[in-house]
């Protein structure tokens, strides 16, 4: 008798441990596909019979999700079982965007028929944009803030591109019954990470593949780049922006630009600060912590390079850097290289900018794409 | 005689009060100094590090006195308007000379881009002085207006609506100018907007303290014929008060004061309105006799006192100025609207 109970309790226990790796494998293949996004912090897909259903994580609220689409291809019957979000017939036809950022994601994937309005369309450097803008078959929407809402009823698009911020609503379009796709990309801290939404939007669009291979190639790009710093014995410390105002906004020890220091092989002196965005300190303070920094990298928009006494007019403080004196202070004119344009998807170019800034020798005869050196008279 | 104790009392203790708040900002801000190294740098020692000497001398010590000249224009400028207007929620930005100078600042930033000067004439000049002279030229063009009207208009409270008036219409040529301009451009002009002591430099600050100092100047002139303005135009006029002068002299030492604090510091908010009322308590007095040496005195106390707490260290980094100053010139207000008798 007690032998029958162990051969029932052995078999139990097997059943119930086939069952249990079953479940396993059930599992591991939707984990398999939602893992394939590597980098992006904000966003998981998984796969299901019939549909995909992608989540966007809230990244003010870490316990709960911002909105999840399920995407099922357009003509196809709905799948019974549908998980609950908001359902996207793909590829997406007609859509309107909030920023040049998402004009330029559209740009890439060969979207321009699909993109039908946009909003601040003066900050948009994107040929297709311009002239779409000039012969009407894109709209102005106006502000991002407050967008033309009846333009958009009239263009009626499938869905509306938009970056939402921190307790922030999106007003009346959030009540015209249109799909908002809410792309919180900005709020990605590694390069690579933010690179990879451009698979999210390759979702919506029927661009799976064209966008996985844009994203891999520039993977690869910038690791290979990574690769190159990777074995130096002398990482010079850097300092990043300016003052404005009584403030000096610098980098978080955790944001996108930290990481991008990092990744280029330079010592970031406020690595160990928790912050993931800017934070605003005292000029003292970026005077105690970087008065000896071997390099000053700066972004600004003028209609003309800045030099040296330019900067020192701007703010005689400026001048105790180790890095005004020595002369190593790289600069970017916003206003006259598409810096912010392509940030969000070549995260390896302005890797190898860095690099070239910090370790020149490692990159001899390469020309930079956004940074130079900052000029030592202005009528050079 | 007791009434001259107590002034006497009060003036003491202000000027304790802003030695106090002043050498306070010496020894304040994100970077510990040890005690006797900041006593060293500001006997003219040399500091243990170098950058000590930095912060002390290129940035507390302009900061702090920046700070006080400009409280001491803002509250000087309010007390004329309110006495002129006899108008309690009367300030420097009334006239439209604030706003002024914010469309001067804004077409230097948003529409020129930083620079003013170029392939015309021979000079450029950019960074920060381009937005001082952006903010003189926007408020003298106002102050003129003003003035102009000033001749052609009798009543203070028509020209006073003149002010607002061109407030509006300043204010909508910057929003429009904001919305064409570039975001590093609107960037920019915001935080301009906030206010801030820190921008002006060792080497700029004696034009600073200056251009505030001939606008006081002018101000004592007026503290006779304020008083008798006090009674009223038509009894001013009977003691023999030249009122269009008075009013010229005044519009242009206020527009002076208001223009250079702005120029050099931004709008900054509320020390203009509330400090003038805050004297008056102090004193208990409307004789500007006394009146302006402790609006003074009170205005650079208020300034340096917010400026002290904006560069206290916290962990969030720094604070706006005009975060700081409605906390203490709201209540202020608040307090004199409900006692409401006691202006005069």
């Amino acid at each position: 008798m007690k032998q029958r109970y162990i051969y029932f309790l052995i078999v139990v226990l097997l059943t119930g441990g086939c069952n249990w790796t079953n479940g396993n494998k059930k599992e591991g293949r939707e984990k398999e596909i939602s893992s394939s996004i590597v980098y992006a912090r904000w966003f998981t897909v998984k796969k299901g019979d019939g549909y995909t259903c992608v989540n966007v994580r809230n990244p003010w609220d870490t316990t709960r999700s911002l909105h999840r689409y399920v995407l099922v291809q357009r003509g196809m019957d709905l799948p019974e079982n549908l998980p609950e979000g908001t359902l996207i017939r793909t590829p997406l036809e007609k859509v309107v965007v909030y920023s040049s950022v998402h004009c330029g994601i559209m740009d890439a994937l060969g979207l321009e028929k699909v993109l039908a309005g946009v909003c601040e369309s003066r900050y948009v450097d994107i040929e297709f944009v311009k002239n779409g803008l000039k012969n009407g078959r894109i709209s102005d929407l106006g502000e991002a803030s407050s967008p033309d809402v009846e333009k958009i009823i009239d263009i009626a698009p499938d869905a509306i591109i938009a970056s939402p911020l921190e307790n922030m609503g999106y007003g009346r379009i959030e009540k015209i019954g249109i799909p908002l796709i809410e792309s919180i990309d900005y709020m990605e801290v590694t390069p690579l990470g933010r690179a990879e939404w451009i698979r999210f939007y390759g979702l919506f669009f029927g661009r799976e593949h064209g966008a996985d291979s844009i994203f891999y190639a520039t993977a690869h790009s910038y690791n290979s780049i990574k690769e190159i710093v990777k074995n130096v014995k002398f990482k010079p410390t850097v300092i990043s922006e300016t003052k404005s105002g009584s403030v000096w906004y610098i980098p978080g020890g955790r944001s996108y630009m930290a990481n991008l220091f990092e990744d280029a092989g330079a010592n970031y002196p406020w690595r160990d600060n928790r912050n993931s965005g800017s934070v605003p300190v005292s000029f003292e303070t970026v005077l105690e912590f970087g008065e000896n920094a071997d390099i000053w990298v700066m972004k600004y928009n003028k209609s003309k390079d800045m030099c040296y006494d330019d900067l020192k007019n701007e703010y005689s403080g400026y001048e105790y850097f180790s890095a005004f004196k020595k002369r190593t202070i790289f600069a970017c004119n916003t206003g006259k290289v598409p810096y912010y344009e392509e940030l969000p998807i070549h995260p390896d170019y302005i890797l190898k900018d860095l690099v070239w800034v910090f370790h020149p020798e490692l990159l001899t005869g390469y020309v930079p794409r956004y940074y130079k050196k900052m000029l030592i008279t202005g009528n050079e | 005689m007791r009434g001259r104790k107590r002034l006497i009392i009060i003036i003491v203790a202000l000027f304790s009060g802003l030695l106090l708040v002043f050498f306070s900002s010496m020894f304040t801000g994100s970077v510990k100094i040890p005690f006797n190294e900041i006593f060293r740098i500001l006997t003219g020692g040399e500091a243990d590090k170098y950058s000590w000497g930095i912060i002390i001398l290129q940035s507390r010590l302009p900061q702090a006195i920046t700070a006080m000249f400009a409280g001491a224009a803002l509250a000087v400028s309010g007390l004329m308007l309110q006495t002129i207007f006899r108008n309690p929620l009367a300030g420097p930005s009334i006239l439209g000379i604030e706003a002024g100078a914010s469309l001067g600042v804004a077409v230097v930033m948003l529409f020129l881009g930083g620079t003013i000067g170029g392939s015309m004439v021979n000079i450029t000049i950019t960074g920060y002085m381009a937005i001082v002279i952006g903010a003189i030229a926007g408020a003298a063009l106002v102050l003129a207006i003003i003035i102009l009207f000033s001749t052609l208009v009798r009543s203070n409270i028509m020209l006073l609506i003149i002010g607002i008036m061109l407030s509006y219409i300043t204010s909508s040529v910057i929003s429009l100018l904001n919305y064409f301009a570039s975001a590093e451009g609107v960037f920019s002009y915001t935080i301009w907007g906030m206010g801030n002591f820190s921008s002006v430099s060792l080497k700029q600050l004696p034009l600073f303290c200056g251009l505030i100092f001939v606008g006081l100047t002018i101000t004592v002139f007026l503290v006779k014929p304020l008083n008798a303005l006090l009674l009223g135009e038509l009894y001013a006029k009977n003691l023999g008060v030249k009122v269009s002068r008075v009013r010229f002299l005044l519009l242009l030492s206020t527009g002076i004061l208001t223009a250079v604090s702005t120029a050099f510091c931004g709008p900054v908010s509320f020390i203009g309105l509330a400090v003038p009322h805050i004297a008056r308590l102090f004193i208990g007095s409307s004789n500007h006799k006394i009146l302006l040496p402790v609006t003074i005195f009170t205005g650079s106390f208020m300034a340096l006192l917010c400026n002290l707490i904006i560069s206290m260290p916290t962990n969030a980094g720094i604070i706006p100025l005009n975060a700081i100053t409605p906390v203490f010139g709201v209540p202020v207000i608040l307090y004199v609207i409900i006692r409401g008798k006691n202006f005069q």
